[in-house]
């Protein structure tokens, strides 16, 4: 099977005042063509610097160290502006995560989601504006076509997202990359929306790449998912592997904090306690480890080894799984 | 918005009124007698009661000033005390020429300072954006009447390129144009560099926000992004800049009027407080009162257009 996107070996750092952030450190990922891949973490994984590595928008005072992402066999890191400006929008379109600020104020929608467009030199002005009109209609816009002359902040956050998915949508992508595309919506917004990105996946055949905390998210949609903690994979699997044979400690202690699977009353919700390592300065072993339950004396002191649960289909990193 | 327009034009109103109060009383409080200046050392007693009874200047300062609002409501700003011709005619007359001078230099700032601005920001940190900022603060750091002595003994009186002096001759606009160049270009040339400077920094916030990585995200060009995204949310507060810079562009065309000899209303004022010329003061600073308060409320009302957000709390 091809790969829309492969992410090899990738670390990235970030420079500040205070020392380097390792924000990421050999990070591999793969997107099969038409499959859905989710990725789960909580905030400060490294889930977005991937996001921005992937369309090459990493932020000023970010260095790659190593690795290469690898779109059609060509290294987006290295990629030509020229190359790069098709790569982003048609190639891959992006939702981003915050609805209220992802538009520009003072520009209409309609001019906006035109503008977008700039690929499609077949289309014209009014057919560009007929296309956004109908992925409004799909997205659940009421009134599309007196909305398009409207600025965003006449939106409500919930149609802001819906409209940033359906630009996205617009772009007809090969690969679509969503942070947290159904953070700001309701329960009924978000099941259609979920429905439209399994539609595009199947009518387009596009991949998704989708970042969320959302594990309900994840189960209703992705083919794989991969399990990020601070800056590293440390599981990766099938939807059924992590769901139903989750092997990483952190996998697990994530499972068990998504407040859908709690079976009796409690008056605090469970987190996984402790705090991400400082990234300036990772542990010499296993990122997880101070924060983990099953922790040993080697697992403070040498990186844990990749464990191979299925034919390379489903691993993760663990001095403790690896015994 | 109408609203919204006519709250600043009345503030405005207010403003202009309070200015005219100031500015007389700080007449009223110039030491020396305007009768000794205008009539010379061996006027009589009487010759000078004459001339403050006919000036009206023997009344009580409010009754003056109250006296002085009626009649600027009637249109009337007085007598020029030395030719005897009506203040509001000398000025309509000399006006146009300090608004051409003020629109001619802020206009060619604007020109160059804005796409300046937005090159620096295209290539930040580099070898483009490093010559801008060294020329742009260099021209903030020299004064105006230093740039205007400069060009005009360079280019009117070395190479004799451009008239030295006046505003060209009545009628013929080639002749008036050439004789806007040297004066605009010497009160412009700090504005290009401050307008350069304000247009950098307020765009490169505006870079780092959200919907500009959103622009970016769809491939649009860095030019596009810069000119057409980020530029309009950039202009919004370097316009109230323009319009509180305005006050500066008139002071500074006092200068140039007077360097150039242009009839102007820098020109003007000037000899008008030299010679106590008192009604000719106070019409002169009435009406560049009355444009630089116009011109605020002008930029407050552009700023609410501008941005959609603030036109809608305003409606």
């Amino acid at each position: 099977m091809n790969n829309a996107l492969e992410i090899n070996n990738l670390s990235i750092h970030y420079q500040t005042d205070s020392g380097e952030v390792r924000a990421l450190r050999n990070v591999n990922l793969k997107v099969p063509d038409g499959k859905v891949v989710g990725i789960v973490g909580e905030s400060g994984c490294g889930k977005s610097t991937l996001m921005s590595a992937i369309i090459n928008l990493l932020s000023e005072n970010a260095i790659v160290k190593n690795g290469k992402i690898l779109f059609e066999n060509t290294d987006i890191l290295t990629m030509s502006k020229h190359r790069l400006r098709k790569l982003r929008g048609y190639d891959i379109a992006t939702v981003f995560q915050d609805p209220m600020t992802t538009f520009n104020p003072v520009m209409t929608i309609g001019q906006q989601l035109t503008d977008f467009q700039h690929r499609f030199k077949e289309r014209n002005r009014q057919q560009k504006r007929q296309k956004i009109i109908e992925m409004f209609e799909l997205v659940g816009i009421p009134d599309p076509a007196q909305r398009l002359n409207q600025f965003p902040h006449e939106f409500s956050g919930g149609m802001r997202q819906r409209m940033a998915i359906a630009a996205a949508l617009l772009m007809n992508p090969r690969l679509l990359v969503a942070d947290e595309p159904t953070t700001a919506l309701d329960v009924t917004m978000e099941a259609q929306i979920l429905h439209l990105l399994r539609k595009m996946k199947n009518d387009f055949n596009g991949s998704i790449l989708i970042i969320t905390h959302h594990l309900g998210v994840v189960a209703e949609l992705c083919d794989y998912i991969t399990v990020m903690y601070a800056g590293e994979v440390v599981e990766q699997g099938t939807v059924e592997d992590i769901f139903y044979r989750p092997s990483h400690p952190y996998t697990k202690a994530l499972l068990e904090c998504d407040p859908a699977v709690l079976k009796r009353k409690t008056r605090y919700l469970p987190t996984i306690k402790g705090r991400i390592p400082d990234l300036r300065t990772p542990p010499p072993g296993c990122v997880f480890a101070n924060r983990c339950s099953k922790v040993s004396a080697q697992c403070t002191q040498t990186a844990p080894p990749v464990v191979d649960l299925s034919d390379g289909n489903h691993w993760c990193i663990c001095h403790e799984v690896s015994k | 918005m109408l609203n919204y327009a006519f709250k600043r034009v009345m503030l405005g109103i207010l403003i202009l009124l309070f200015t005219m109060m100031v500015m007389y009383v700080a007449v009223y409080l110039i030491p020396g007698d305007p009768a000794a200046v205008a009539l010379g050392p061996r006027a009589t007693p009487e010759m000078k009661a004459d001339l403050l009874a006919r000036m009206g200047l023997d009344q009580p300062i409010y009754i003056q000033f109250s006296s002085f609002i009626v009649n600027i409501l009637h249109g009337d700003l007085g007598l020029d005390v030395w030719s005897n011709r009506e203040v509001s005619a000398i000025i309509s007359e000399t006006m146009p020429n300090t608004m051409i001078l003020a629109f001619a230099s802020i206009g060619w700032a604007l020109a160059l300072g804005i796409p300046l601005g937005c090159f620096s920001v295209i290539y930040r940190n580099s070898f483009v954006d490093r010559i801008i900022g060294i020329l742009s603060v260099s021209f903030i750091a020299i004064p105006s009447f230093v740039v205007a002595i400069f060009v005009l003994l360079i280019f009117a009186v070395q190479l004799r390129w451009l008239p030295a002096i006046g505003a060209g001759e009545e009628g013929d606009i080639l002749s008036q144009a050439r004789a806007l160049i040297l004066p605009a270009f010497a009160i412009g040339l700090g504005w290009v560099g401050y307008l350069a400077r304000m247009v950098r920094a307020s765009m490169l916030e505006v870079m780092g926000e959200q919907h500009i990585r959103t622009a970016r995200a769809f491939g649009l060009s860095e030019t596009r992004v810069v000119f057409r995204y980020a530029l309009a949310i950039s202009l919004i507060p370097v316009i109230s800049l323009i319009a509180v810079g305005m006050g500066g562009i008139i002071s500074g065309s006092v200068f140039a009027e007077i360097i150039f000899a242009r009839p102007g209303i820098g020109n003007l004022t000037y000899n008008a407080v030299t010679s106590r010329n008192y009604p000719v003061v106070m019409g002169a600073v009435m009406v560049t009162t009355v444009f630089y308060v116009s011109i605020t409320v002008m930029a407050d009302l552009l700023m609410a257009y501008t941005d959609p957000r603030v036109r809608d709390v305003l409606k």
